[in-house]
């Protein structure tokens, strides 16, 4: 079990790795939005530290909510994601590998990539800091919940709109505690309730999402 | 027992069954809930009195709390008619869900407008980022969704069984999205108290209120049992016994 | 009496809320009535349609 799991990570990033514009397209979709923000409003140091946190949060959820349609759709076109319906191993710990592969994929990269719009964006060194516990929390979160949106729609043509109606109303608690800490952190206040929210939550996901997915993905393929 | 039971459920939900049976039931709910409702609101409108902080604005609660506790118990309703129809296979339990999403959403769409208008002269503004109504917005949308989830996948039954796990999955997150939003709520309210809470009812004003809110219930079980009815006839538009009905 | 419809000063957002209430739950109840109306009318042609096409049948 524990083979088939790290076999398809595996095989999961190594097709990612050969078109990288699968990892690229989404940490440049984050970059851009935030980038827009300042733009839009103003670049001072003041507006942009008090919303900053938000912006940078809210870019990184819709980064993860576009970046969906790749975890299931190719697997789906070519007949991979009917084979491992039928395959021996518990349907939920594949899609949990799918999942984690995904995560690495896309919302790695925007962790790593998270300072320097912080910097951007005039956060403190601490915000910086909270920020990407925040993302190393929240993002899993997002991958798995939007996991069970993409499972319902993979099987539409025009999926994408319908999938962002279904996935953006279960991201909101994330959005509020993650957003809320880096702000906190700002203000140099104790941030350890939001963590501990984001870390129970993670957990709970964890668990119960590749369950949901997988139940999502038998309906859509029948 | 237990086999006394199920044989019973399953001869219920057989949609002949049901369409005789509910045909029964429809009348009696309908007409319990026009007398509710025009008694609670006579009783709410002119009968119970004034509120001494917020005058005759405060009327407006026994629709708006009587609807957002509809629209959080026919959600609750839709994912627990999924759950049965996707583990017993009972076909009946996904009409029902299916006809109880436009009522819910209705219901959430008054519980919004309603705290609105009533926002309006409590707050000056007819929208404030008050922990229910944002809660009631986003329970909104989760019904928008389901809605839409319903409406874009055409082989019926796939979309019955699409839209259960999509209720059941908003169920479980209900709860954790108003939790957080009221947490978020108890950060951001600087100076304007949340005047929508309950202030400190009288038993005056508690009646219309229970009035209300059981009428509603009627109301909607009345209203989701026609929808139901509907649905059952076009599916089972070739048997027999639709054809001896229609005639 | 007039001053009872009058609400004190939020007769407005009273009978509004109150109307609105009314309208809306008054479309969703009636809805079904008027689909039954109609699925009666097309399912009685569609049978219509059928017993005829099958005497034409037994005919020929």
């Amino acid at each position: 079990m524990y083979n088939a799991f790290f076999n398809l990570l595996k095989r999961d990033l190594r097709l990612a790795f050969r078109h990288k514009s699968e990892i690229l397209n989404p940490l440049f979709f984050f970059v851009i939005v935030v980038t827009l923000f300042p733009l839009g409003i103003s670049p001072e140091k003041q507006v942009l530290a008090e919303i900053g946190p938000g912006i940078i949060w809210v870019a990184a959820l819709l980064a993860s909510m576009l970046s969906l349609d790749s975890l299931f759709r190719s697997d789906f076109e070519d007949g991979t994601l009917e084979l491992m319906l039928l395959s021996e191993y518990p349907l939920p710990i594949l899609i949990l590998a799918k999942i984690v592969a995904h995560w690495l994929i896309t919302g790695f990269p925007i962790i790593i990539f998270s300072p320097l719009l912080g910097t951007v964006m005039f956060l403190s060194n601490e915000a910086i800091e909270t920020l990407m516990i925040t993302l190393l929390l929240g993002t899993p979160i997002l991958s798995l919940i939007g996991a069970i949106g993409m499972a319902l729609v993979v099987a539409l043509k025009r999926g994408g709109m319908l999938l962002s109606l279904l996935v953006l109303p279960l991201y909101i608690p994330v959005l509020i505690f993650s957003s809320n800490a880096v702000g906190s952190s700002m203000a140099g206040l104790s941030i350890s309730g939001q963590l501990y929210f984001l870390a129970a939550f993670l957990i709970f996901c964890l668990t119960l999402a590749p369950i949901a997915t997988s139940a999502a993905l038998r309906v859509s393929l029948e | 027992m237990m086999k006394a039971i199920m044989k019973f459920i399953y001869q219920f939900a057989s949609p002949k069954h049901f369409y005789r049976l509910s045909g029964k039931i429809i009348p009696w709910f309908a007409w319990l809930a026009a007398i509710l409702l025009i008694a609670g609101s006579i009783d709410g409108l002119f009968i119970a009195p004034v509120d001494y902080q917020q005058g005759d604005s405060y009327r407006i609660i026994f629709i708006h709390v009587p609807a957002a506790w509809m629209s959080m118990f026919i959600y609750m309703v839709m994912a627990i008619s999924g759950a049965i129809a996707l583990i017993w296979k009972i076909k009946l339990a996904d009409v029902i869900a299916s006809s109880s999403a436009p009522i819910g959403a209705a219901f959430t769409f008054l519980a919004l407008v309603t705290g609105s208008i009533w926002g309006k002269p409590m707050w000056g503004a007819w929208w404030v980022w008050d922990a229910r109504l944002t809660s009631e917005l986003i329970l909104l949308f989760l019904y928008l969704g389901y809605m839409a989830l319903e409406s874009a996948i055409e082989d019926p039954r796939a979309a019955a069984r699409a839209c259960a796990i999509l209720a059941i999955v908003g169920v479980i997150n209900i709860p954790i999205i108003h939790y957080s939003v009221e947490w978020w709520n108890t950060l951001h309210q600087g100076a304007t108290v949340t005047k929508l809470d309950k202030p400190s009812i009288h038993i005056s004003m508690l009646i219309p209120l229970l009035l209300m809110a059981l009428g509603f219930k009627l109301y909607y079980g009345a209203v989701v049992l026609m929808r139901a009815r509907n649905k059952v006839l076009v599916t089972e538009q070739n048997n027999r016994w639709v054809k001896e009905i229609i005639g | 009496m007039m001053e009872m419809f009058q609400m004190g000063k939020y007769g407005a957002y009273v009978w509004s809320s109150y109307g609105l209430a009314l309208i809306v739950m008054g479309y969703v109840a009636f809805k079904p009535l008027l689909d039954k109306k109609a699925i009666f009318k097309e399912l009685s042609m569609k049978y219509r349609r059928e017993s005829q096409s099958n005497n034409k049948q037994e005919q020929a």
